[in-house]
């Protein structure tokens, strides 16, 4: 990769809960940002003050600025969250890369009165997200609107979320994923044994937020009909009551453990890489950052049938849409194609899902919001034409592409 | 009055054609005229006042043969056109007798009554019957014939003006519906009179909401534009008062295609990521 000749620019980075990273992908992406950009571009990141206790706070982080704003990060906070940023942002910032399009609202304006590149990650479809009421839904549709329409740059981290922009906005969303080569491979210990007993079997893996959009409720109930592996769940369980009643009617279950959240990496990954088998229910949000991870340390996977799972596993996994299927897997698997998809999926995580090359990728989109005006479109210019005109010249069939 | 009868029955036993269903209205808002019911002035709103002779006689055909058929594109649900009717002629009856017509109080009070009656059957599962063009033809012919009368009789009692507000909120929401659908399937291409299914009514069953639901809702919508047009013309003038009104339905109904955006969206989406 050569190195880029931009002049050093500065760039807010805007919507994240902060650094460090303790939360989620987008924030793990700011982390990684940070750290391979900071020499090339002057950063500043927004952070939760309500994450970062008052004794927690740096002025500066792997040399990034960092500013705490008082409010939460997500939830209805998010909007005066997003727009204080972007506000206090556009006194000194060229560039304002934007994860999550609570502040949206401002974007019409920030292009028509100023000449800051905006950059924004529009998550997965989030308005479509059952966790929200009607006000937010509608919020959210109407916002993803604006994002599209008024960056100058808007990216998807999956393909089929490509696919939705440019059939609802004709506009060419750009794909940047998440890395997952910050997770390593730890090895079992005595003490690991004495907490873990399961451990030195095998057994399958699974950790998540406790959402009911992620099928957890499906997957205890396949692996409480199986018994070839125990099945090990790390998760929020008392967040919600989904959460509890699941604890409740499983946690006994001879077949299952279920664990409160391991918030330590090294802990998280000693159960998680030493797992035979991952489990991935996310029926939604794009490429999921557990599921890139869980492929980078060599997991066979097991995921749910949705397109945006299938993309990014490249078809190579194994595949359920309901209980049976699920426990057809289970019951079915064998060693050689373990193997085989542990190889297959390692490889897809190490050539495309690499902190390097997501922040190369981002670096590059930096230069080119410098030099855009304006922005692609998904479709042909012959799309533009006249319907009559082309039918004069017998090309009518021109406007009727299906492209999708 | 009596014209009502005549052309209700004649119009539901045979299918008319519409260029003579619309004759029939025109002569009959010329009798209507000739009898002394006319728009004559429009009291302010927009800043006119009293209008030419050729004015009065355009205008008064227009609108009575609009509102008349806006009111019969109403009649898509159960107990909608029938709801919307008595609501409205309450309205109308208690400006009536505010402003002295008592003839014509008495009149939309009994319409009322036998209106109650209709919806026992209409709404009913095994006695169900409908109004048919007859029955919303002539109510929306009743409706607005009533409105200009009243019109007239308030501009005569001018301690009252508030009771213009009464009279025109009961007229937004068939009239406008009826434009804003017009409109948009012009915009498309279409001809105004191609049936699709954009009216009020239509939105809120895409959405999911269920028939009788939906009647409530919408009568709720008339109420509620109604109080609105009263407490704002309470602190400023007509025309303000009217456009505010106008613009309470358009947030109305914009809201509603929005949400059918989003479900449309969000099944576009559910196909998108379960096919292989």
């Amino acid at each position: 990769m050569e190195t880029t000749t931009t002049k050093r620019k500065k760039i807010a980075i805007i919507g994240t809960v902060g650094v460090p990273a303790n939360y989620g992908g987008f924030e793990t992406l700011a982390e990684h940002l940070v750290v391979n950009l900071s020499e090339k571009h002057d950063i500043t990141i927004y952070c939760s003050g309500k994450k970062y206790k008052a004794k927690q706070r740096q002025k500066y982080y792997k040399g990034a600025r960092l500013k705490y704003l008082p409010l939460q990060a997500n939830g209805i906070q998010s909007i005066p969250y997003d727009t204080l940023s972007i506000f206090h942002s556009l006194f000194y910032a060229d560039i304002l890369l934007i994860l999550g399009v609570a502040g949206a609202w401002l974007l019409p304006f920030i292009r028509l009165f100023t000449n800051k590149k905006i950059i924004i990650s529009i998550d997965g479809i989030e308005w479509k997200r059952d966790k929200w009421n009607i006000l937010a839904k509608w919020y959210l549709f109407w916002a993803e609107g604006l994002a599209v329409k008024y960056s100058h740059i808007d990216i998807s981290d999956n393909e089929a979320i490509q696919d939705y922009t440019a059939a609802r906005y004709g506009s060419l969303s750009r794909i940047i994923e998440y890395g997952a080569d910050h997770t390593i491979h730890v090895p079992v210990s005595e003490e690991a044994i004495n907490n873990y007993p399961f451990i030195t079997q095998p057994y399958a893996f699974k950790v998540c937020r406790i959402e009911p959009e992620n099928n957890i409720h499906l997957i205890l109930e396949a692996f409480s009909q199986t018994n070839k592996m125990p099945l090990v769940i790390v998760g929020n369980w008392d967040k919600s009551k989904y959460g509890t009643d699941l604890k409740a009617k499983f946690s006994t279950h001879p077949n299952i453990r279920l664990f409160d959240p391991i918030y330590d990496q090294q802990k998280l990954d000693l159960l998680r890489s030493n797992a035979a088998l991952y489990i991935h229910g996310h029926s939604a949000g794009g490429t999921n950052p557990s599921l890139v991870e869980a492929m980078s340390l060599g997991l066979p996977i097991i995921a749910y049938g949705v397109s945006y799972n299938k993309v990014t596993t490249e078809n190579r996994a194994l595949y359920f849409l309901n209980q049976e299927e699920l426990i057809n897997h289970i019951n079915n698997i064998y060693t050689a194609k373990l193997i085989k998809m542990r190889t297959e999926l390692r490889e897809i995580a190490q050539r495309k899902y690499n902190w390097l090359n997501i922040t190369f990728k981002y670096e590059l989109l930096i230069e080119e919001v410098l030099s855009t005006a304006t922005k692609n479109n998904a479709l042909p210019s012959t799309a533009r034409l006249s319907y009559k005109q082309l039918l004069k010249t017998g090309l009518a069939h021109l406007k009727t592409s299906n492209f999708f | 009055m009596f014209l009502l009868l005549i052309m209700g029955i004649l119009d539901d036993k045979y299918d008319i054609r519409a260029s003579l269903k619309l004759s029939i209205q025109l002569i009959l808002s010329h009798f209507v005229f000739s009898h002394g019911i006319r728009i004559e002035s429009l009291y302010g709103i927009f800043g006119i006042n009293e209008l030419p002779f050729y004015a009065q006689y355009v205008l008064t055909i227009i609108v009575i043969t609009g509102v008349v058929n806006a009111f019969n594109l109403m009649d898509g649900l159960d107990g909608l056109a029938g709801g919307l009717a008595i609501l409205s002629f309450l309205i109308m009856a208690v400006v009536a007798f505010l402003s002295k017509q008592f003839y014509l109080a008495l009149i939309l009070v009994t319409y009322v009554g036998s209106l109650v009656g209709f919806l026992l059957f209409n709404l009913s599962n095994e006695r169900k019957i409908f109004m048919g063009d007859a029955g919303s033809l002539s109510i929306g012919f009743l409706l607005i014939t009533s409105c200009i009368k009243l019109f007239q009789a308030t501009s005569t009692a001018p301690h009252l003006p508030a009771l213009k507000i009464g009279i025109i909120s009961v007229l937004i929401v068939p009239v406008f519906d009826a434009l804003r659908v017009f409109r948009k399937r012009i915009k498309a291409g279409k001809s105004p009179f191609e049936a699709d299914k954009t009216h009020l009514h239509h939105l809120f069953l895409s959405i999911g909401i269920k028939h009788k639901l939906t009647a409530v809702i919408i009568l709720s919508i008339v109420a509620t534009i109604t109080c609105a047009g009263y407490i704002v013309f309470a602190f400023t003038g007509i025309t303000i008062s009217i456009s505010f009104m106008l613009i309470l339905f358009y947030s109305v109904t914009s809201l509603l295609n929005f949400h059918n955006k989003i479900n449309q969206w969000r099944n576009h989406i559910k196909k998108i990521e379960t096919e292989n």
